[in-house]
């Protein structure tokens, strides 16, 4: 769903190649993981027959990579309508920690050494996000920041939970 | 709020409480210098609880003798006497009939020809000859006045009982309802009170300055703790309420200190003032009800105020002082008005340059007197001025950092730095002139032996004639003459008028005989075929002496000589001081208008004495205020101290060392101080040389300072500076690098 | 990293103030040019740590080596000395002089070892363009704004050559955008210089600038396993 309104995004200023098109989301969004070609031509073929974008006369033959973008006013407002609206908020990415931590409680082995080797991986992830940022362009900084922000929430989360490690670990071990 | 206010300021912890004791006894020095001032003003003005029996002669005088013996049942007649140097009060009286009230201090009102004394007029009464005292009184010595009628214990008061019948003819009675029941009112002339209203204005200025920035040092020593108020939410108008509550605390104990170190000084204050100047019963100097109340109460309002005035220019957030809003700069204009007072000064002696000795040089008084003035104000509003174009100069060319700190923060609020200094200037300009021009009133030695042993009435004549004067035939005045006489060493010389003359001081003439100028040629000399001398009135001293106006030289035919009466008298004297007292005595055994008079040389020395005490005035005021200010100055620079504790502590950690702020710390107060007192002397110095100068009516020259006065105020500052000093280790202890607050 | 020489040595630390013990055996070695952070909760000891290797503390036991002098060996005086032309300060705020300029504020450090003023400003003048803050020199300390002001009191540690840079939370009073203009500003010059960093602080996207941390955990380093590879 993304993809088809950073799409949408891209074709604001004015049409695109399918080709350039990938290229394009690839280099905002696509830095570690780029979107593979099966997904770029069902995500256009999708839009096309959603009535999102049309594409030019010329060149019909060819794949989609060689196809004129175009984005339609149904298009336009729907993108409209779609940065008009907050984004959902993740409440579970922490899920995965939580779950480490309470196992290791059940299996008895030390939480506290667990977490100060996530503290220690978590502020590696960062020294090394923090590099990129100063390196790259405005964009890339954003990324970065993003990213650096959720590992800070990460980081405050286990040290309040190393706080509690006492209450944590009579309250698992009586259920 | 109020309970919440008081924990805090009371506090607890060992820093609140020596905090408190240092703002305390700031404070207490304030309020002991303010109960002084305000005692002083009291004795001197307010109107005691005695009533001025002593008065019952003052007010308008009216020498026409009611016949109504029952509305006006008292003769009083009020002289004064002397006796070696030392002022003796005189009153006579007579009782008409009943009512005529009576004198605090003695049983009933002295019949004829008893009298009663004064203690310390008893003493000297029975350890001199009586010759030349106790034969002045009457037979009958009925007792002595007790306390509630004398002023001080060193008072010198006689008063003598008459018969009514007679009394009416004696000299200068008048018929009062009854002894004066008023309580006393003083009248010291307006040079007077223009002085002493300066003096303790100023004195009050500069106590209130101290008082004011000791308080604005707890405000500052605050600020930590009123920040984490503000953490906790706190408005800035609760903030203003700690503070205010803070400060009263404190300035509450300063006050009541301050009451103790009054009282305990008290007797010792008194002792020295009244073997100096103005004697009085020690319990006389107190600030009564009112004025203990205003003090004990007003102050701790005072230092509320203050404290709320002092947060205004200072946002406090959270993590403490964050901005302090840069006060704005004194303009140049402040140069103003000592610029023209200088130039009016110089005006004036530019101009009185060209004119000679002899001639009138008042016109340009106006001139010198408004641009000394103007110098004076002028000192005290460009000071601030000056103090920032100074500093800002030396900031922009130092070499050393310590300098360079301390130039900026004077050049940054110069006002602030210069108030604690402000009443000094003037003290010290007032001071150095005065320094400089009283030698010149002490002239004494330059005449001649014979006019230092001129006894002379006709200084008191002129105050009794102009309202009511008895013509006094030679009949009358010869038995006197005789008298006198008789004493060793002397000879009367009578200064005459013509019987007929209508009285009027600006415009008639006395007569001397030349046979009686004989006895003292230095007055002069009666050119031959003439036997008379015609003076203007006003014939005194001065002008003998100056020599101004020559006198006019006649011939009268003996005939008329006879009916001439006397206006006055001098008598030629050997300066026996025992003579003297005897011609004294003589006088008074005779009572006529022109009461006693001093030889030229007693009068000088009393001048002396009088010079000397007011030296010895402005002496202990110049000391108490550079020590005053050496007082406000220091704490001044505690409460910048506490300001600016944390960049100082961290410029210390940094590898500042503890000297390098030590220099900072003490150049900002004392080189203004020593700056400011140079500057104004140096000015005083130039106004006093002017009027020394352009002003004398004979050729002068100008007495150097003496060692006496570069004592004074070079102890003054050293006294001052050494007050300083306490500062150090306050900035030590402030400054250690384990206070600063890190997290 | 591995092969820079160490720059500060701490052998055994503890302190005590009162009862409470703030540093209860600490060794720590910092590696010359090495940016290092210094993390930890409050109350844990970090800034007692910071205070004792810069020579403004003395621990009640254990050594402090700068190269190859010993801290615990000198005098007051020479510690104020040795601070003073080795060691650079930027503290969270409260270090600039109000009514002194920004570029006096710089220069003053030079002026107390007694450089000549001329020198002094000389010294001091590029550094404002160098931190982006260019044409603020004659503008009174008490007007700068947090950020502004950091940058001048950084200009102000760096501005003697230090040796060691020793931070005390310096982004602490700076909100989000100034204090990471700071802390590259920071790391640029220190780089540049080849000047050694000690930075305290608990803020972790902070403590990222930095080539490694150590983190302090009731008066004992936590994490002794991760500090192995560095030469002491």
């Amino acid at each position: 769903m993304t993809a088809t309104f950073a799409f949408m995004g891209l074709l604001h200023a004015g049409p695109s190649y399918g080709y350039d098109l990938k290229k394009d989301y690839d280099e905002l969004f696509g830095r570690e993981k780029p979107l593979a070609f099966g997904q770029v031509y069902a995500t256009l073929a999708r839009m096309l027959r959603d009535g999102q974008v049309v594409t030019g006369e010329a060149e019909q033959q060819g794949g989609p990579e060689r196809k004129r973008y175009a984005l339609t006013p149904r298009g336009r407002s729907e993108l409209v309508e779609w940065l008009g609206q907050p984004e959902a908020t993740q409440a579970g990415s922490q899920a995965g920690l939580f779950v480490k931590v309470a196992t290791a409680i059940l299996v008895d082995e030390s939480p506290n050494d667990f977490l100060d080797l996530q503290r220690a991986a978590h502020l590696q992830k960062m020294r090394e996000l923090t590099k990129l940022r100063r390196e790259g362009d405005l964009a890339q900084t954003l990324r970065a920041d993003y990213a650096l922000f959720h590992l800070e929430a990460d980081l405050r989360w286990i040290d309040v939970t190393a706080a509690r490690i006492q209450e944590l670990t009579k309250e698992i071990r009586s259920c | 709020m109020l309970p919440l206010s008081l924990r805090l300021a009371i506090g607890g912890s060992r820093e609140a409480l020596s905090r408190l004791a240092v703002i305390a006894m700031g404070v207490a020095i304030g309020v002991a210098f303010l109960l002084f001032g305000i005692s002083g003003l009291n004795l001197l003005y307010g109107s005691s609880q005695q009533s001025c029996w002593q008065c019952t002669g003052a007010g308008p005088q009216s020498f026409e003798i009611s016949k109504d013996s029952h509305t006006y049942p008292l003769l009083w007649s009020s002289t004064t006497d002397y006796y070696r140097g030392q002022k003796i009060y005189r009153y006579d009286l007579a009782v008409r009939d009943a009512n005529a009230g009576s004198i605090p201090g003695i049983p009933r009102l002295p019949g004829p020809g008893h009298y009663y004394v004064s203690p310390a007029l008893s003493k000297l009464i029975n350890s001199a000859p009586a010759n030349q005292l106790r034969n002045r009184f009457p037979s009958h010595l009925e007792g002595q006045i007790g306390t509630a009628g004398l002023s001080s214990p060193k008072d010198l008061i006689v008063v003598v009982g008459h018969d009514p019948t007679s009394f009416t003819d004696y000299p200068l009675v008048q018929a009062k309802r009854h002894v004066s029941t008023a309580p006393e009112h003083h009248d010291y002339g307006p040079f007077v009170t223009t002085l002493f209203g300066l003096g303790v204005g100023g004195l009050l200025f500069a106590i209130l300055t101290l008082i004011g920035t000791s308080t604005r040092l707890a405000a500052a020593r605050r600020a930590e703790k009123l920040a984490t108020l503000r953490l906790a939410g706190a408005t800035p108008r609760q903030i203003n309420r700690f503070a205010a509550v803070d400060a009263a605390v404190s300035a509450a104990v300063g006050s009541v200190v301050g009451f103790g170190l009054f009282y305990v000084l008290r007797t010792i204050v008194s002792h020295v003032v009244s073997t100096n100047l103005i004697a009085f019963f020690p319990d006389r100097l107190n600030p009564g009800w009112l004025g203990a109340f205003t003090v004990l109460v007003g102050t701790p309002c005072l230092a509320a105020l203050a404290a709320i005035v002092s947060l205004r220019r200072v946002r406090i957030s959270p993590l403490g002082i964050a901005h302090r809003t840069t006060p704005k700069p004194p303009r140049a204009w402040r140069i103003a008005p000592l610029a023209m007072g200088l130039l009016l000064v110089t005006y004036a002696w530019h101009t009185n340059r060209h004119i000679a000795l002899s001639e009138v040089r008042g016109h340009m008084t106006p001139y010198f007197l408004i641009g000394a003035l103007l110098t004076i104000v002028g000192l005290v509003v460009a000071g601030p001025w000056l103090t920032m174009v100074v500093n800002k100069l030396l900031a922009k060319r130092t070499q050393r950092a310590s300098t360079l700190l301390a130039s900026r923060r004077l050049a940054d609020n110069p006002k602030a730095a210069f108030r604690p200094i402000s009443v000094m200037v003037v003290a010290v300009f007032l001071c150095t002139i005065i320094s400089m021009t009283t030698p010149l009133l002490i002239t004494n030695s330059q005449n001649p032996k014979d006019i230092n042993n001129l006894f002379s009435t006709t200084e008191y004549t002129a105050t009794y004639v102009d309202s009511h004067w008895k013509p006094m035939p030679q009949t009358q005045f010869n038995p006197l003459r005789a008298d006198i006489e008789r004493t060793p060493g002397t000879r009367v010389i009578p200064i005459y008028f013509t019987a007929n003359q209508n009285f009027n001081t600006s415009a008639s003439n006395v007569l001397v005989r030349c046979a009686d100028l004989a006895h003292l040629p230095t007055l002069g000399r009666c050119k031959p075929g003439v036997n008379m001398l015609q003076e203007s009135v006003g014939f005194e001293f001065n002008s003998i002496i100056a020599g101004n106006v020559p006198p006019v030289s006649l011939h009268m035919p003996p005939g008329d000589i006879q009916s001439l009466v006397v206006y006055s008298f001098m008598i030629r004297t050997d300066g026996n001081p025992a003579h003297i007292e005897q011609l004294r005595t003589s006088i008074a055994k005779h009572p006529t208008e022109l009461a006693t008079g001093r030889t030229w040389q007693e009068q000088t020395a009393d001048t002396t004495a009088a010079v000397h005490a007011v030296q010895a005035l402005i002496d202990a005021a110049i000391v108490v205020v550079l020590l005053v200010a050496g007082c406000s100055l220091t704490v001044a620079a505690a409460g910048g101290l506490v300001e600016r504790k944390r960049p100082l502590g961290l410029l210390r950690v940094s590898g500042a060392s503890l000297g390098q702020l030590r220099t900072v710390v003490l150049y900002e107060s004392a080189v203004p101080l020593l700056a400011a007192a140079a500057i104004s002397a140096g000015a005083a110095s130039l106004v006093a040389r002017i009027l020394i100068l352009s002003f004398a009516d004979r050729p002068v020259s100008v007495p150097p300072l003496t060692t006496g006065y570069y004592l004074l105020i070079g102890g003054g500052l050293a006294g001052a500076l050494a007050i300083l000093l306490a500062i150090l280790p306050l900035l030590s202890a402030l400054t250690r690098p384990t206070e600063i607050r890190f997290e | 990293m591995l092969d820079s020489p160490a720059l500060l040595r701490a052998r055994a630390l503890t302190k005590k103030f009162g009862d409470t013990d703030a540093l209860r055996g600490v060794d720590l070695v910092v590696a010359k040019g090495e940016l290092l952070a210094i993390m930890g909760p409050s109350g844990s000891g970090k800034s007692t740590l910071l205070h004792c290797l810069a020579g403004i503390l003395t621990p009640d036991s254990g050594e402090v080596w700068l190269e190859d002098i010993k801290l615990n060996d000198l005098t007051e005086n020479e510690r104020t000395k040795l601070r003073r032309s080795h060691y650079g300060f930027v503290f969270q705020f409260g270090q600039l002089v109000p009514e002194l300029t920004a570029i006096e504020n710089v220069a003053l450090s030079l002026l107390l070892e007694g450089m000549k003023r001329d020198a002094a400003f000389a010294a001091a003048e590029p550094w404002f363009a160098k931190l982006g803050i260019p044409g603020l020199e004659k503008r009174r300390a008490g007007e700068l704004s947090g950020g502004q002001g950091q940058r001048v009191a950084l200009a102000r540690a760096l501005v003697m050559q230090p040796k060691v840079l020793f931070a005390d939370e310096p982004t602490g009073a700076l909100d989000t955008l100034a204090g990471e203009k700071v802390m590259e500003l920071l790391t640029q010059a220190a780089k540049e210089q080849g000047t050694t960093v000690a930075l305290v602080t608990h803020d972790a996207r902070i403590a990222a600038y930095a080539d490694r941390e150590v983190i302090v955990r009731d008066g004992v380093i936590a994490n002794v396993a991760r500090q192995s590879h560095v030469a002491a």
